[in-house]
């Protein structure tokens, strides 16, 4: 009985030690920005951030904004020590919302110094950002697909790893040995992946709720399974057979009001269909999970499979169901990385990606905007590290790489924000 | 209150069912009555109709003015002790609960239930003709466990060829399941019965009795309650019963409290206190021969003097200790299922050999007999060079053993073995991984961390390794090992940590952590890192020759076996001794069956999961520690390891048994090592089938139906499906 109070005490909680706790967090935020950088700023140092996207030819023609850097570091942390004091003083509604800006803020602080007498082109970060954090992004999705009907998902990365393989190897049939027309190799290449990852969404389903095989278990061995098979197959065939393993890249597709938005259009919509196509996932799993009927079924099937059964929900099929699209959201994701990115099959070319977007998506909370905002702050890690060692900041570029990990664990340990997870997840069900 | 013993008043409160119920309420009440009438007590009994009442019905015996209370607690332990809790002044005597550390006025009553089921046992196995004895068993509970492996003993004892069919009730209420289960027993040839499963299990007597088979009866002596002294259907074929003396037990407690001397904590009960024991044999009396009856007789004498014991832990678990014992008590059910799960992986591998080879692909144009014997060659060729490679090719072996007989140059024999000492020197890390991950899966945890504790011990092992300077090997060698332990151990014990006061799960937070550790070595170790060596080259500087493990071949630079299979081994029996033998195992295993439970009896479930995290870790650092102090001798930036995800299979396969783990490791080892031969000419064949042979290992280890699928086994009476892991919030 206890045990129950204390969980909906914790879903439910903004407790009073949290308040106090964000609120010292914005003021010590406040506090950094000062000591560490505007501490270490000459008063005449500027820093320049450039907002065009230098296609050619140049389509817009942005200013470059120039900030005198001292004081727009101070400036930030003025408003951080004020959202402090407001935090401590009245308290933000909204305080997970607040803490997000503030580290915002933080992040703005951090790139003004870091650019200081130098410049900073901010589209064509956000555009890398962006672009690194869409496999990322559906790895993600797949997670909160699986997951809001309470299987967990941690063969994401050998469900992407197959995508990315299958996709490379059909498109390049289609393309170079059946001499299909580039488009419909493409198509195919995208077709089979999608397949694949159904196959691998449908073993992880059939092993964890027909055998109610352990989750994690099952997703380690998928995970094992798929890297094995995917380097037996790049050793043994790719490597011979080089025209196997290049179906070329799809090539980006501007959407025409959109793309002429300065900043955000180059940003989001100059981008390959795949791109879109993520975008498009993720308002339709949001819509899918919070406005029909079948996503009701879903949440009620994660939280609470056997009200949901007693209700004539067949727990069961709903999960078959989502696992396998779960695993063909996945899959999407690998052949985004050969299709739209990088063109050809490498061996373990996933690198993880699909562990990122497992934390990205308990990042945001298991709902497909915060998994997807979560894959966004990952992707932004990703490409800045790389702007960072061009401006030459003296953190090393691993520290840097390592704060989205740690992060996620803060949040997941409940000292900041809050993890609420499906309340079934993980547990196969047994028909009584 | 009333402080004086002589006017102590005591009361009864039934966690269930009437009075009379012919079993431990009826015992209790009798003992308690018996002791009020000799000790001149004001006795009050309440009478519990439903299970919401109990604590209402507690609560109205406190306030009735009861200085003791007796009650059963089998199934209201939790809720006895909540209200103990607040009612420090009553004492509370519980029978079969085992009462929570902390409490201060709860006395629980124990029985040795295998002690009287090993009794019991002993004389199903001399009255079976068939050799096939039946059991049914309650729910998963204590009493029960003690009960069943207690009986599975006693039959062992007397009779080592009967073989034991069991079946399990998932109610102690249920007389009609117990029916069709006691049936069930007689169909499949049992011809003696014991049933240790509450009223369920009388249904299962009074069904097998009727049914012909010699049947034993449980708690109390059936022959009077649920065979009413002879006037039920079958009760002839009422052996005896394997009886708790719940009467003796609590006129004893009562007697204790009465004199002052009732403390808080366990009251034990077993033959030599005449706590448990056989009921009389009753109607059967005639039909046993008289010699069974002697040999009864002697056992039972010879547990009261511990000249034989029970080998029954407290939890029901098994002790038998000798090494053969433990053989000849092998579960081959257990055994068979991962060969066929290595079988059948390896089967598909061959799948995946004979199918995706070009050289087949041309032969096949050429004709289908061509491209039949070209995967024939193709798949013996893969595996005679995986067997080569693992275990070295036995005819450069004997001419290996020729030479050396002829002239005593030992190099070609070397030379020959040294596959064999690949697979030992490949299996070490294998051992140490495996064992870590086995530890976290019996404590309820999964860390699929040890690449990253990997790394960490890796990074501590080698700093030691080459900073300190001017040791002697016999400290510093000890020295860097216990750096790579501690390394992994504190790494990992951050995820101990996190689940424990947090709930974070450890799953994720492992992940995390890997890649953290993977970040942060290649941080230490990136050219002119802080602790790389001058140079191009992103690797640690080389460690001093006193931190090395020993090698078994210093001459021959290329075989690499060392030492640490020593200290693996020694890992191995360090966890069995731990999990097994030591009250922190038995509390890390409680914790890992039911956090629960274990909470309940007093254990820090906190402390468990940082402790066996925290070794867990070690034991990957360790790993580490073999492969840098033994193999390498630094550390390079980037080594993928692989350990993370092999672990896990190896735990798997072991059944999280450190022998288990062993013997999976050394399975594993093989087969690296002869990948690495397959792969190279003429065989070819990528390394990464392995991957794929272990992957399938893994989903057939753990979904054995589909292996019963495939083989047609049927599945076994009952598998202990182990819990591994949970959600992600939950503890």
């Amino acid at each position: 009985m206890t045990a129950i109070a204390e969980r909906i005490g914790a879903r439910h909680g903004t407790s009073r030690a949290r308040t106090i706790t964000y609120g010292i967090l914005f003021l010590v935020t406040g506090l950094a920005i000062v000591l560490f950088f505007a501490r270490t700023t000459g008063p005449d140092q500027i820093s320049t951030f450039d907002l065009t996207v230098r296609t050619d030819p140049p389509l817009l023609l942005v200013p470059e904004v120039a900030l005198p850097t001292r004081l727009a570091l101070l400036v930030l942390a003025a408003i951080s020590a004020l959202a402090g004091v407001w935090q401590l003083a009245v308290g933000f509604r909204r305080a997970n919302w607040a803490l997000g800006s503030v580290a915002l803020v933080f992040i703005v602080a951090f790139l003004t110094w870091a650019t200081r007498d130098s410049s900073l082109n901010v589209v064509s970060l956000l555009r890398t950002a962006f672009l690194r954090s869409v496999p990322l992004a559906l790895a993600a999705l797949s997670g909160v697909l699986c997951e809001r009907s309470a299987v967990i998902n941690i063969s994401i990365e050998g469900m992407m790893l197959m995508g990315a393989f299958v996709g490379a190897i059909m498109g390049s049939l289609a393309l170079n040995v059946l001499g299909w027309s580039f488009a419909v190799s493409q198509g195919l290449g995208l077709l089979s992946a999608l397949g694949s990852g159904a196959l691998l969404g449908l073993l992880l389903a059939v092993l964890s709720v027909r055998f109610k095989v352990d989750q994690i278990i099952a997703g380690t061995a998928i995970n094992i399974l798929a890297t094995g098979v995917t380097s037996f197959f790049s050793a043994r065939i790719l490597s011979q057979f080089r025209f196997l393993n290049n179906p070329g890249i799809i090539p980006p597709f501007s959407i025409p009001v959109l793309s002429a938005i300065p900043i955000i259009g180059p940003v989001f919509f100059e981008h390959s269909v795949l791109v879109y196509v993520m975008m498009l996932l993720l308002i339709g799993i949001h819509v899918m999970l919070w406005y029909t009927v079948w996503g009701l079924r879903t949440r009620s099937v994660g939280e609470h499979p056997r009200a949901a059964d007693t209700l004539g929900i067949d727990v069961f099929r709903n999960r078959y169901i989502n696992v396998t699209a779960g695993g063909m959201v996945a899959a999407l994701g690998g052949a985004f990385l050969v299709l739209a990115s990088v063109g050809r099959f490498d061996r373990l070319m996933t690198a993880g990606k699909g562990f990122i977007g497992l934390a990205a998506m308990i990042f945001g909370n298991w709902t497909p905007f915060g998994a997807f905002g979560a894959a966004t702050i990952f992707g932004f890690a990703d490409a800045l590290q790389t702007r960072l060692a061009i401006l030459r900041v003296p953190i090393p570029s691993q520290f840097l790489l390592m704060t989205p990990y740690i992060v996620t664990i803060i949040v997941l340990a409940g000292v900041v924000g809050e993890a609420n997870p499906p309340a079934a997840d993980g547990q196969a069900y047994e028909k009584e | 209150m009333q402080q004086s013993p002589d006017a102590l008043r005591v009361g009864l409160v039934n966690d269930l069912g009437p009075i009379d119920d012919g079993s431990f309420n009826q015992y209790a009440h009798e003992g308690l009555t018996r002791a009020a009438q000799e000790h001149g007590l004001d006795a009050i009994v309440i009478e519990t109709e439903a299970p919401e009442a109990y604590v209402e019905n507690l609560r109205s015996a406190v306030e009735r003015g009861c200085d003791l209370i007796v009650t059963i607690g089998s199934r209201t332990g939790p809720q006895i002790e909540r209200f103990a809790v607040r009612h420090p002044q009553v004492r509370f005597v519980a029978v079969d609960h085992e009462p929570a550390e902390e409490s201060q006025n709860v006395t629980g009553l124990l029985f040795a239930e295998d002690q009287a089921a090993f009794l019991a046992g002993a004389l199903a196995g001399l009255m079976t003709e068939d050799n096939r004895v039946g059991f049914v068993g309650g729910p998963d509970v204590r009493p029960v466990r003690r009960f069943h492996r207690g009986f599975e003993h006693g039959l062992d004892c007397t009779n080592s060829r009967a073989k034991l069919l069991e079946t399990v009730v998932d109610s102690f209420a249920d007389l009609e399941a117990g029916a069709e289960a006691g049936r069930q027993l007689v169909d499949r040839g049992a011809d003696v019965v014991f049933a240790a499963a509450g009223l369920s299990g009388d249904g299962a007597l009074l069904a097998a009795a009727q049914d012909g088979a010699w049947v034993i009866g449980v708690d109390k002596d059936q022959w009077m309650t649920t065979f009413q002294e002879g006037k039920v259907e079958g009760s002839e074929r009422l052996l005896t019963s394997a009886v708790k003396h719940v009467d003796r037990a609590v006129y004893d407690a009562v007697t204790r409290a009465v004199e002052g001397e009732l403390r808080g904590g366990i009251l034990r009960f077993h033959l030599r206190n005449h706590g448990v024991g056989l009921a009389p044999y009753h109607q059967a009396d005639g039909e046993i021969p008289s010699e069974v009856k002697g040999r009864i007789q002697e056992i039972a004498d010879r547990l009261r003097s511990g000249e034989i014991r029970t080998y029954v832990g407290p939890d029901g678990e098994d002790l038998r200790e000798s090494f053969t014992g433990r053989i000849t008590a092998w579960n081959w059910h257990a055994v068979l299922m991962p060969l066929l799960a290595v079988l059948s992986a390896l089967i598909i591998g061959a799948f995946f050999i004979g199918t995706f080879d070009p050289v087949v692909w041309d032969a096949f144009e050429r004709g289908i007999g061509l491209g039949a014997f070209a995967v024939w060659r193709s798949v013996s060729r893969a595996y005679i060079a995986l067997f080569e490679g693992a275990f070295g090719s036995p005819a450069r072996i004997v001419q290996g053993v020729q030479l050396y007989m002829a002239t005593g140059n030992p190099g070609q024999l070397v030379r020959a073995i040294r596959p064999l000492t690949e697979t030992v020197r490949i299996s070490t890390p294998y051992v140490f991984a495996g064992l870590a991950v086995a530890l976290g899966f019996q404590c309820g945890l999964f860390n699929i961390g040890a690449e990253g504790q990997y790394f960490i011990g890796g990074l501590a092992t080698v700093f030691v390794g080459y900073a300190i300077t001017g040791l002697p090997w016999f400290i510093h060698l000890p020295l860097a090992m216990l750096a790579g332990f501690v390394g992994g151990a504190i790494w990992a014990g951050i995820s101990g940590f996190l689940k424990a006061e947090t709930g974070a799960h450890e799953v994720i937070t492992t992940i995390m952590l890997n890649f953290i550790a993977f970040r942060l070595s290649d941080y230490m170790l990136q050219v002119g890192g802080p602790m790389a060596a001058p140079g191009a080259r992103p690797v640690s500087p080389r460690i001093m020759p006193s931190a090395e493990l020993p090698q078994f071949f210093p001459a021959n630079p290329a075989i690499n076996v060392n030492a640490g299979i020593f200290v693996a081994l020694a890992a191995a029996a360090f966890v069995f001794w731990l999990l097994f033998k030591t009250t922190i195992g038995f509390e890390i295993r409680t914790v890992g069956a039911s956090p629960r439970a274990a909470r309940t009896a007093g254990m820090s479930v906190t402390r468990n999961f940082i402790l066996a995290m925290a070794i867990s870790g070690g034991l990957a650092g360790m790993a580490a520690v073999h492969d840098i102090l033994g193999v390498i001798r630094f550390m390079p930036n980037a080594f993928h390891s692989g350990y993370g995800f092999d672990a896990i299979a190896l735990a798997l396969l072991g059944k999280s048994h450190p022998v288990g783990v062993v013997l999976a490791s050394f399975l594993f080892g093989a087969l690296r090592a002869g990948a690495q031969r397959m792969q190279a000419p003429p065989a070819r064949v990528p390394i990464d089938i392995i991957s794929i042979v272990q992957a399938l290992v893994i989903i057939f280890v753990a979904a054995p139906e589909l292996i019963r699928l495939v083989y047609r086994i049927r599945e076994p009476e009952e598998e202990r499906k182990a819990v591994f892991t949970r959600g992600w919030g939950q503890t």
